[in-house]
């Protein structure tokens, strides 16, 4: 089962391996997928996934985890 | 090593006043100051260097044009206001480099009328702040969609790693939203041209306008891009925008 990861700042890579191919071929005509900041992901390409979490660009899920957003309104009291 | 001449100048923006077709000659310079700190007991004179650099932007030439988005425009604009200012000296191409500042402020503005002669403009610019020597993200060209643009290597050395912090300029001198709701361009970077990161968006546009923003703690990539999205697009919407952006120093 892949990860889900959220989106710590907004993402935008290509949608699905076909078109991560294109894009490594350098065909200019890729479909993108854009995920807001927040959102959760489960096809991130998996050779970007190091480094986006290296610097802080997205963070693990894990289930049953609480939501930034619930998490959030619970420090504002 | 490439040498340019005048048709290389690609833009010459001023907040968002494009005034690259009304001008002939700009000056771009820094001066640092000297100061004679030669003390008693010696004849040897001891001149050290000021700390403070000074930019200038002097010896404009052009034409006067009272276009709303021309030179006269941008002069009664600027009179009591800094702005943006963006200067392509090698093309308008992406991946070239244009000097920026973000805060041009007028010193002078000449106009003068002779028989026989199209009316000239002059401008004299101080700068208040840096001056920046920025790589441009995206070319003052139109679009009519939304969209981003390839990738560009901002090529970071053998490390390739990022940099912290950077220096991004915005001007947007053409923009008809036809009923749409505005323009949000976005500053981003990779780190393997596959997966880009919204680095800095810049403000929401609704008319034209200029925008200067840094950020100082975050890492830039190696692969930087811009994308341009007409919020509620509505109608056939253009927009005609320069991004360009300074990195600092790798880690």
């Amino acid at each position: 089962m892949a990860k889900s990861y959220r989106a710590l700042s907004a993402l935008r890579y290509p949608d699905g391996p076909a078109e991560v191919a294109k894009r490594k071929a350098k065909d200019p005509d890729v479909k993108w997928k854009e995920v807001p900041e927040g959102a959760i992901a489960t096809d991130i390409p998996p050779e970007s996934i190091p480094w986006l979490l290296e610097q802080g660009r997205i963070e693990e899920v894990k289930a049953g985890a609480p939501s930034p957003t619930k998490v959030k309104e619970a420090d504002d009291g | 090593m490439a040498k340019y001449g005048s048709a290389d100048v690609g833009f010459l923006l001023v907040g968002p006043y494009n005034l690259t077709t009304v001008s002939s000659k700009i000056e771009d310079s820094a001066t640092r100051a000297t100061e004679d700190m030669t003390p008693f007991g010696t004849s040897t004179a001891v001149v050290a260097a000021s700390p403070v650099v000074h930019f200038e932007l002097t010896g404009h030439e052009g034409w006067y044009d009272d276009a709303a988005d021309s030179i006269n425009a941008a002069m009664i604009a600027m009179a009591s206001t800094a702005t943006i200012l963006m200067m392509a000296v090698s093309g308008n191409t992406r991946g070239r480099r244009a000097v920026c500042t973000s805060g041009a402020i007028r010193t002078g503005y000449k106009r003068s009328f002779a028989v026989g002669e199209y009316h000239k403009a002059s401008m004299e610019l101080a700068v208040t702040g840096v001056r920046d020597e920025c790589t441009i993200v995206h070319e003052h060209v139109l679009e009519t969609s939304d969209g981003n643009n390839e990738t560009y290597d901002i090529d970071l050395g053998a490390t390739g790693g990022g940099t912290t912090g950077c220096n991004i300029y915005l001007s947007c001198t053409q923009l008809a939203l036809t009923g749409s709701t505005n323009l949000i361009v976005t500053f981003e970077d990779s780190s393997d041209a596959i997966t880009y990161v919204t680095q800095t968006a810049m403000t929401a546009l609704t008319t034209v306008g200029a925008e200067y923003k840094a950020s100082t703690d975050q890492t830039i990539n190696r692969y930087v891009a811009a994308k341009w999205v007409f919020t509620g697009l509505a109608g056939t919407p253009t927009a005609t925008f320069a991004l360009a952006v300074k990195v600092n120093a790798p880690h």
